[in-house]
């Protein structure tokens, strides 16, 4: 049962991704990114992380992307304005993703792959997500707030109009 | 990891003072905190605190090292930079980002774990987006600002990449154990070599080596001033520290992996960055193309792959990051009296502004390796460090480099004495020491290199 769902999971993810790159018009492109992102929140739920899985869909599909139809919206980029890009930049482009992949599939091909492991089904519970992160990540959680109050300063220090100029 | 604590309060302190109003003694008040700081770092000196929090961080004696480069870089670039803390407007904002970038900085040298490295990576990051287009008005530094976000968003994601490669290889995010890891497993190692090369290009567009160097000269060029000459000093020195922390602690028996790929990348920047710089009118992207040119020599110690390569990079990074400060203040200097950074501007600077002139004399001289001062033993230890265990073949190809750094170096020497200029540039006091400073920083390490270069 799970691995039919990880498959229709993997299909979804795979199908809504290539359409936020292939579709014309942008507001269907962030439309199949959120898309793209619940599935991916689907993975998480099937990998028993729960609370990652719901933080997910809060903070991309909810705020991210929200944000981000509403600066397409205003911004009216439904018209054709793209630039024609060089040929040669296409090629580049096409090269190098051709390599990564190539190098991504060629990895995972070779990898052992084992059964996933999960000595502690409750690993994924919002309760053991604390508990490690107040513990052996208690650093590292304190001072992303300070990656935070950087930003936050940062997007006040931009958007502020100059009283004087 | 006092010294953490300390740049993080000074930094709180900034945003205080905007709040209870007390913003214009800020600058003072950072410029001390920082001279306290480096006092108080080397109270750590050989007396290695137990690994802290969970081995989170590891404050060894490489590390208080390093520390203590940027921290040094930072007090000589606050003095500096006095410019851009003019307008008071956002004197208390900028000064707790810049505070906050160090912040970030003194997590990528001092990290035990790649969550550590990866939070540092993205708070120095993120305050140098918004440093880079902090002048509001001027479209080159919105474009700039731009430029470093999206590139340097994308570069994380190979970053994220590797480490999350590395992370399902060896289900560990610790520096020791990956190393454990890497030794006791000879075999299965796909995902680890996928992931350390992900590595190596998330690393090498941090600290621009060439071909991840695009966004490097636009960057710099469109920047305000001051803040290219942090990008080119801070975030170098942290960047190519943290590199060296995690291929030689955690990737060293597996150098297999990355050896080639890396002396590749090294001698490709190395040549390139000389290169291009030769045909610049600008001594401002002149100095950015120096920088990078300066990336491939710091990736020798990389490579070099043991401790005195270490040795030799906080050598070098003192060297390099004391040199810099000092030709940008100067470049700052004539752009703000004739209004650009070409080189025409800086003819007949050497007959009316001695110190001027013999600042650029030293630190070109410097940057570009001319013995007996800081630069060429910086060079020197880089390329002993590097021969103790590798052929000579890299080694001629950044003598070459050197040689036609050489050109370009003198180039703008050459400049200031040739033609005439009646006016004088005004230089404040505190400008005043920090070329003095730099001056004696650059001949005193010349002299004495092993005042520095003691086993740690």
């Amino acid at each position: 049962m799970t691995q039919y769902v990880f498959y229709f999971l993997s299909f979804l993810a795979i199908l809504s991704a290539l359409m936020v790159v292939f579709s014309k018009n942008p507001i269907h492109s962030v439309l199949y990114l959120v898309l793209t992102f619940f599935a991916i929140a689907g993975h998480y739920v099937l990998l028993n992380a729960q609370f990652l899985a719901v933080v997910h869909i809060v903070v991309y599909a909810g705020a991210i992307m929200v944000l981000f139809l509403y600066v397409l919206m205003l911004l009216n980029l439904n018209v054709d304005a793209e630039p024609v890009k060089k040929n040669w930049v296409k090629f580049a482009g096409v090269l190098s993703g051709g390599l990564l992949m190539l190098t991504l599939v060629a990895t995972f091909h070779k990898a052992e792959t084992m059964p996933l492991i999960q000595d502690n089904p409750e690993i994924g519970v919002t309760a053991n997500l604390g508990k490690i992160l107040f513990n052996e990540f208690a650093l590292p959680f304190e001072i992303s707030s300070v990656l935070l109050l950087s930003a936050m300063i940062g997007a006040i220090m931009l958007s502020k109009k100059d009283t004087k100029k | 990891m006092k010294a953490l604590l300390l740049l993080s309060g000074l930094g709180i302190l900034g945003i205080v003072s905007e709040i209870l109003n007390f913003k214009k003694y800020i600058y003072k008040l950072t410029i001390v905190g920082l001279i306290l700081t480096l006092g108080i770092t080397f109270l750590e000196w050989d007396n290695p605190a137990p690994l802290q929090f969970s081995n989170m961080v590891n404050f060894d004696n490489l590390a208080i090292s390093f520390i203590a480069v940027l921290v040094v870089t930072a007090i000589l670039w606050f003095l500096t930079s006095a410019p851009i803390f003019d307008d008071s407007e956002h004197i208390a904002d900028k000064t707790t980002l810049i505070l906050f970038a160090l912040v970030g900085a003194v997590c990528m040298v001092s990290y035990h774990n790649v969550t550590m490295l990866f939070i540092g990576i993205e708070i120095l990051s993120i305050c140098m987006y918004v440093m880079a287009g902090s002048k509001k008005g001027d479209l080159a530094s919105n474009e700039s600002s731009m430029k470093y976000f999206l590139m340097g968003a994308f570069a994380t994601g190979f970053l994220l990449m590797g480490i999350a490669f590395i992370y399902g290889a060896t289900a560990t995010f610790d520096l020791a154990e990956i190393k454990m890891y890497m030794e006791n497993s000879p075999e299965h190692l796909e995902l680890v070599y996928t992931g350390i090369t992900l590595l190596v290009i998330g690393l090498s567009f941090k600290i621009s080596a060439v071909p991840f160097h695009f966004w490097a000269p636009d960057v710099y060029d469109g920047a305000p001033i001051q803040v290219t000459s942090l990008m080119s000093t801070i975030v170098k020195t942290a960047a190519i520290a943290a590199f060296y922390k995690l291929f030689t602690v955690s990737f060293a028996s597996q150098s297999i992996a990355w050896e080639c790929t890396l002396s590749y990348i090294a001698g490709i920047t190395i040549i390139l960055g000389n290169l291009i710089a030769v045909f610049q009118s600008s001594a401002k992207r002149m100095l950015a193309y120096s920088g990078i040119s300066h990336a491939g020599y710091l990736l020798l110690a990389i490579l070099a792959n043991n401790t005195s390569g270490g040795n030799a990079l906080v050598y070098y990074t003192l060297a390099y990051s004391v040199a810099t400060i000092a030709a940008f203040a100067i470049i700052a200097l004539v752009l703000q009296a004739k209004g650009d950074t070409n080189f025409s501007s800086f003819e007949g600077l050497g007959k009316k502004n001695p110190l001027l002139a013999l600042a650029t004399i030293l630190s070109m001289l410097s940057l570009a390796g001319i013995p007996p001062f800081a630069g060429f033993f910086g060079k020197y230890y880089l390329f002993t460090s590097y021969l103790e265990n590798h052929g000579i073949g890299l080694v001629v190809v950044a003598l070459i480099g050197s040689a036609i750094s050489i050109y370009y170096y003198f180039r703008l020497i050459v400049t200031m004495f040739k033609g005439e200029s009646e006016e004088v540039i005004p230089i404040s006091g505190t400008v005043k020491l920090v070329l003095i400073l730099c001056i004696l920083i650059t001949v005193a390490l010349g002299i004495f290199p092993e005042l520095l270069n003691g086993g740690w």
